[in-house]
């Protein structure tokens, strides 16, 4: 049996985990960074492929969470986890909505004051950029339709650098920020490795155990352990440990709909990415923007739409992909699977969120329209496409009543930290209570939903943990 | 006559799926399309792969492949409207994932048109 031994077991490479590694190594800890998935380049796929859902994608793709309105969720499961295959649009966290989870769950030290220093060298590591020059085509049509409206929009940040080699640039995901800096420092990560559970002496973690690919067992020793697998699989591995404490109970989720839509002329250009506009009027409870609109995911977002769908995919730079995303209050649950070590998650959104969610739909419709759209696929599979604002209010009691399809990408709270006992497993700075030296740092700590695009805020709090954790 | 192969039967699923009307589809993209969508139901939660798995062995296996055209659409309508959440779920998966990958392939074949300028025609 192979064993493997360091100072700090960080299971996780994502913003999480590659930030602890990051600050604890550059402190002399001697760090092993322990990821179940494979590590693959920045650019070795084309993003949102087959072959990128394949090689980096858990499950090599969508999962489902149960309820009666079904939402399926995306997980990373790679060398970076998640920040290796998002849009990299980078949100500041919002300061109001920090301070509010500070009074509500106890989170000493904490709040937009607090944080800012981490959020300031978080943009400054991670390279947080505007996109140089114009956002193009979809962007500039969501901006005018919003600005008709009266609604402000912003091209968003992102993490991303620039030079001029590269006008094009280059996401400055985990693999290229702070995984290296952390390897430099004399952290040694191992990919293809899946923890299974924590080993306890007591209250203390002796370490963890992992199947490697062949399923093997490896042996991890080390004196602290940080989880940072993400808000799903972060719960599942606790679990697993046999740790209670209510963790994986109170999981959030920012729901979305899209829609492709039609204009008269030009939307898409493949060679921007995902382009960068977000309608900032409705922020953090609601976001309206643009997303990725290759082939594939036109014909996706096709499938349900009454219509001839070669007709629209033969000229498919007149198609773009939109979506409208809340803050919903609904809170899921992650359960172990046993026997198959997987995640069930049951997630029930509530009244108030498919209203929200019904509005931010009337929004997107309403927006697009204004931007020159001529058509709009319902969400809703079967409804007729949205040509007039007439036709918006069936799009809102249809998404109202839980019958369009909602997806997911920003996951969180399953671990919740704060002095707040009854709800926080975790305390101020992520020490799980009733061990000694276990930790979580990743997007399962943020009590709530932020609304907002996470990654900024799980960068910033991992900072501030991670220092913490130094003394 | 040639026993029916796992594949000839998910083309044949995929194809109806895709191509109701029978206008005709991309040969290569189609086999492309079915050898990703076994992989796909690899790739699910192994909970649900094995659910997937036998629903979709017995929506084929029941004579499925030996029916006109007309009857094996009839027969994915009436799963997709069926009272039975698991049937409309079949379909839905089947459906949304036979889309995506089979025009994951046309993308992958037309690539060198796609990226910046879009093909002729394109403004
Ligand atoms: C498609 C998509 C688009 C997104 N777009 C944006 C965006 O534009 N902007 C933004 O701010 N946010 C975005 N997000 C959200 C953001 O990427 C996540 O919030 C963030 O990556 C979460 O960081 P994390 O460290 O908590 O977990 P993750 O990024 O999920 O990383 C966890 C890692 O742990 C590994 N792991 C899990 N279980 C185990 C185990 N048992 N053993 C070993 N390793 C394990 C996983 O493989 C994974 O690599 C997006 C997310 C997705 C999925």
């Amino acid at each position: 049996m192979r064993k493997l031994e360091a100072d700090v077991l960080i299971i996780g490479s994502g913003p999480g985990g590659a930030m602890t590694a990051a600050v604890l190594a550059e402190a002399g800890k001697h760090v092993m960074i322990i990821e179940e998935g494979d590590h693959v380049p920045v650019g070795a796929t084309e993003p949102y492929s087959l072959e990128d859902m394949a090689l980096k994608w858990r499950n090599g793709g969508l999962t489902p969470a149960f309820g009666p309105v079904k939402v399926t969720y995306v997980e990373g499961k790679c060398v970076g986890g998640a920040s290796e295959i998002n849009a990299a649009l980078y949100h500041p966290p919002v300061p109001s909505v920090l301070d509010a989870w500070a009074a509500e769950y106890g989170i000493d030290d904490f709040g937009g004051a607090p944080l800012a220093e981490h959020i300031r060298a978080v943009e400054h590591e991670a390279s947080v950029s505007p996109f140089p020059g114009s956002p193009g085509i979809a962007s500039e049509r969501l901006a005018a339709g919003a600005a008709s409206l009266g609604w402000k929009s912003v091209p968003v940040q992102r993490f991303w650098k620039y030079d001029a080699q590269n006008p094009l640039g280059r996401r400055q995901s985990m693999t290229e920020t702070y995984l290296p800096r952390a390897k430099a420092a004399g952290a040694v990560l191992q990919d293809g490795l899946k923890v299974k559970k924590l080993l306890f002496q007591g209250r203390r973690a002796v370490g963890a155990i992992a199947t490697d690919r062949e399923g093997q067992r490896v042996d991890l020793r080390a004196g602290k352990v940080v989880v940072c697998a993400g808000a799903v699989q972060t719960a599942l591995i606790l679990q697993r440990s046999g740790y209670g404490h209510r963790v994986g109970q109170t999981l959030t989720m920012n729901p979305m709909i899209r829609v492709a839509a039609e204009f008269g002329d030009r939307i898409n250009e493949p060679v921007i990415g995902v382009p960068v506009q977000q309608i900032e009027a409705f922020k953090p409870s609601m976001t309206l923007g643009c997303s990725n609109g290759s082939l594939a995911h036109l014909a996706l977002w096709l499938v349900g739409a009454p219509g001839d769908r070669e007709r629209l995919l033969a000229e498919w730079w007149r198609l773009g992909v939109f979506y409208a995303k809340v803050m919903a209050k609904a809170r899921g649950v992650v359960r172990n699977v046993p026997l198959f070590d997987e995640a069930f998650v049951s997630y029930k959104l509530g009244k108030d969120d498919l209203a929200l969610l019904g509005l931010a739909a009337e929004r997107l419709a309403t927006v697009l329209l204004a931007s020159g759209a001529r058509s709009i696929v319902s969400p809703v599979p079967g409804a007729p496409a949205i040509r007039s604002l007439s036709d918006i209010p069936a799009l809102r009691a249809g998404v109202e009543a839980g019958k369009a399809q909602v997806t997911a990408i920003h996951l969180h709270s399953t671990v919740p930290m704060g002095s707040e006992q009854k709800h926080c497993p975790a305390d101020s700075y992520g020490k799980l209570r009733g061990l000694e030296n276990v930790w979580v740092n990743d997007a399962s700590l943020l009590p709530d939903t932020p609304g907002i695009n996470p990654q900024g805020t799980i960068l910033a709090i991992a900072r501030r943990n991670a220092q913490h954790m130094l003394g | 006559m040639a026993p029916v192969t796992v594949d000839t039967a998910v083309s044949l699923l995929l194809t109806d799926l895709l191509d109701p009307d029978g206008r005709g589809l991309d040969t290569a993209c189609l086999a492309g399309a079915t050898e990703d969508m076994k992989g796909r139901v690899r790739g699910m939660p192994r909970y649900m792969g094995v659910g997937m798995t036998a629903l979709t062995g017995l929506f084929l296996g029941s004579g499925y492949t030996m029916l006109p055209k007309q009857r094996r659409v009839r027969r994915i309508q009436r799963w997709r409207t069926s009272p039975i959440s698991i049937q409309r779920d079949f379909v839905e998966f089947w459906e949304k994932m036979g889309t995506f990958t089979y025009w994951s392939r046309i993308e992958a074949r037309d690539h060198h048109a796609y990226p910046a300028s879009g093909p002729e025609g394109a403004p």
